[in-house]
């Protein structure tokens, strides 16, 4: 059989054997050399390797099985938008991973005094160490070290007294599911954690690597996590419509408190402690609260686009700063690879506008003709040969 | 990616500078493209001079197609705001690069009475590291990102990445952290590129240069792009009654490219392209 006709009958056009008629003499020898060579067998071979991607796709993040602390980080909202299995798996491995034995995990006293940094930082020790988020417990601080202390009792499924109200911006999206929380199981393990610790006060947050964390006289409480839990307490399911789940670009995005987050995730070379502390330590205090908006392609760190990440602010910048020898787009995340130096990138970051005519759509162009120029010597390579040959066939002549 | 790129470089004593751009591969895949184009040709025994010019034509139209399509999908919200500004902060669009590259080489070529099939093989495998090319470059970049996974495929992309914004945006991380893992599509599609050039290869054996490789490397292609669409998470590509515009390419580009299979298969001398482009003139030297 042709290939083209293999291709089609198998790809592409449900044609049946009698509407391909054979084809004439002279294509057929080109074909039957053709057939020898070309193992048509791996057109839908390629086919069915690439059947499966139409099929991965989902419109819901898979949150019920990435980390625990990707779900604590993610909006209410988020989890409340998930399919109601989903959040019952992710509700099953929160109560499953808070029920696991976990030593306490100490380090140097932080500068900052304001609990999320806090957090933060010793969060950013368990990700260098592989582990996954801490969820319940207290952290507490002497003059050697500060603390984190994990404290599960097995829960009963309901707290003795109805708890105090949560500080901190309500929710209206989530909130149906927040208080049925607190009502069941999450509202006992507070509740425990509130007799054993003295706290006093309880304030909902969101955007944090834990569930619930006493520190000094509060105790603060994931509304993601409460989110979730909620799925596995009794009551009237929520579906992602009811609960009032929506896409947050632009809608509820645009009220909610703005949360910054200064650690990283995993790189490659973390097991040797070394470019995770690197990157870490150039990143610190790269988050900045004024931090430009997302559209502003200064803002993505470079990442802008294709074309405008190499033309706009990265290349100005190293063009501006002999300095900085690094492409500028490391210098918008805060890594100066060639130098290793923070301070050259706050400079190169700073540095004012050059005087002249920006020069980087110069260069840029003169980097992308360089493929024309070496297919410009190929035509005068092969035109000049041509006239020699000419001149010594006709010499010859 | 190409921050983390940098620091790993530099963790391992590379200077970071060193990680590639956008454009510095796809300047690097022009050249190897071209070079692979130019030595089949030499060993086909055709014409350096119009291969080489037909080559500067083709990486010409890919530059500018890139944006000619996007500036093109951008034209109604630009008429609708009157206003220029949405055709000038378009990005780069690889189906528009390949196919303005198409129509403009073909244009050249016909012009100069020169063989468009043969050209076409000849330059199928360039067409297949181009991609490779540029959406390794996509990937360092941070563009054309999946749908968030949790399979072992997974990469996250850094804090300010376009993925990492958007996750933002979409409520899934906070603001300032890295994005959730998401499909690597850039690389799928570099992957299926070469993949469907290695297959379509076989049709170049033994000299045989009459399109068929480069018909059997664009159905291919478009199936795979087709299908890859369906892991993209960048929303901001332009997606049209629950279809991407490059599917709706992809679709037509098949459509086109399996009706001319057909007609091969068909035999219909009359209305066959690459049989009509079999008895083409000898170039006009």
């Amino acid at each position: 059989m042709r290939p083209e006709r293999r291709l089609l009958s198998l790809a592409v056009l449900p044609l049946g054997r009698r509407a391909l008629p054979v084809a004439g003499a002279q294509e057929l020898l080109v074909m039957r050399h053709s057939m020898k060579t070309a193992p048509t067998w791996l057109i839908p071979v390629f086919v069915l390797a690439a059947l499966p991607l139409g099929n991965c796709g989902t419109a819901e993040p898979p949150l019920e099985q990435l980390e625990l602390r990707d779900a604590l980080l993610s909006e209410p909202a988020v989890i409340a938008g998930l399919p109601r299995e989903a959040q019952q798996r992710l509700a099953g491995r929160f109560w499953a991973a808070v029920a696991l034995p976990e030593s306490e995990q100490r380090m140097p006293p932080a500068e900052a005094s304001a609990p999320e940094p806090r957090l933060r930082r010793l969060d950013a020790q368990r990700q260098q160490r592989g582990q996954d988020a801490f969820l319940i417990g207290s952290l507490g601080r002497d003059a050697v070290a500060e603390t984190l202390r994990p404290f599960y009792r097995p829960a009963r499924s309901s707290p003795t007294a109805p708890l105090p109200p949560l500080a901190g911006p309500a929710s209206t999206a989530t909130q149906a599911q927040e208080a049925r929380a607190l009502a069941g199981r999450a509202g006992a393990a507070i509740e425990d954690l509130r007799n054993v610790s003295g706290a006093v006060q309880l304030e909902r947050v969101t955007g944090w690597p834990t569930a619930v964390l006493a520190m000094d006289d509060k105790i603060y409480i994931n509304a993601t996590w409460l989110t979730a839990v909620a799925a596995l307490e009794p009551g009237e399911p929520l579906g992602p419509a009811q609960s009032g789940a929506q896409s947050l670009r632009g809608g509820a995005a645009a009220g909610r408190p703005t949360l910054l987050y200064g650690g990283i995730y995993a790189l490659p070379g973390d097991e040797h402690g070394g470019i995770g502390q690197h990157v870490e330590a150039l990143s610190t205090d790269a988050v900045d609260p004024a931090a430009p908006p997302s559209d502003d392609p200064a803002a993505t760190g470079g990442f802008g686009s294709c074309s405008s990440c190499s033309s706009s602010s990265c290349s100005s910048c190293s063009s501006s700063s002999s300095s900085c020898n690094s492409s500028s787009s490391n210098c918008n995340v805060n890594l100066c690879s060639s130098s290793a130096d923070k301070e050259c990138c706050r400079a190169c970051a700073l540095a004012p506008a050059p005087a002249g005519p920006d020069l980087s759509m110069v260069w840029m162009t003169l980097w992308l003709s360089l493929p024309l120029l070496f297919l410009g010597s190929v035509d005068l390579r092969t035109r000049v040969r041509a006239r020699v040959r000419d001149r010594r066939s006709a010499r010859w002549s | 990616m190409r921050p983390l790129l940098s620091a790993w470089l530099y963790h391992h004593g590379v200077p970071g500078w060193l990680a590639p751009t956008y454009f510095s591969l796809v300047v690097l895949c022009a050249f190897i493209g071209s070079a692979l184009s130019l030595q089949l040709a030499r060993r086909d025994g055709v014409d350096l001079r119009h291969e080489a010019r037909s080559l500067a034509v083709v990486y010409l139209g890919a530059l500018l197609g890139g944006y000619a399509l996007e500036v093109l999908r951008a034209l109604p919200q630009a008429l609708l705001t009157w206003s220029l500004a949405p055709c000038l902060q378009v990005g780069r669009a690889a189906y528009g690069g390949m196919l303005f590259a198409i129509g403009l080489v073909i244009c050249y070529r016909l012009t100069y009475r020169l063989p468009i099939a043969a050209f076409f093989d000849r330059g199928m495998l360039g067409t297949a590291v181009a991609f490779l090319g540029v959406r390794t470059g996509c990937f360092l970049s941070g563009c054309d990102y999946g749908i968030p996974t949790a399979s072992l495929l997974g990469v996250r992309f850094p804090r300010w990445s376009l993925a990492a914004v958007d996750h933002a945006e979409h409520g899934y991380v906070p603001l300032g952290a890295a994005s959730l893992p998401v499909h690597p599509t850039q690389l799928y599609e570099a992957t299926m590129a070469f993949g469907a050039a290695l297959i379509a290869s076989h049709f170049l054996r033994g000299g045989r240069r009459d399109g068929t490789a480069f018909l059997c490397w664009l159905l291919l292609y478009s199936i795979g792009r087709f299908l890859n669409e369906f892991l993209r998470g960048d929303d901001s590509r332009g997606l049209y009654l629950g279809l991407s515009s490059a599917q709706y390419i992809s679709l037509l580009l098949g459509g086109v490219v399996a009706w001319i299979l057909a007609q091969r298969a068909l035999g219909q001398r009359g209305a066959s392209w690459a049989v009509q482009l079999q008895h083409e003139p000898a170039p006009a030297e």
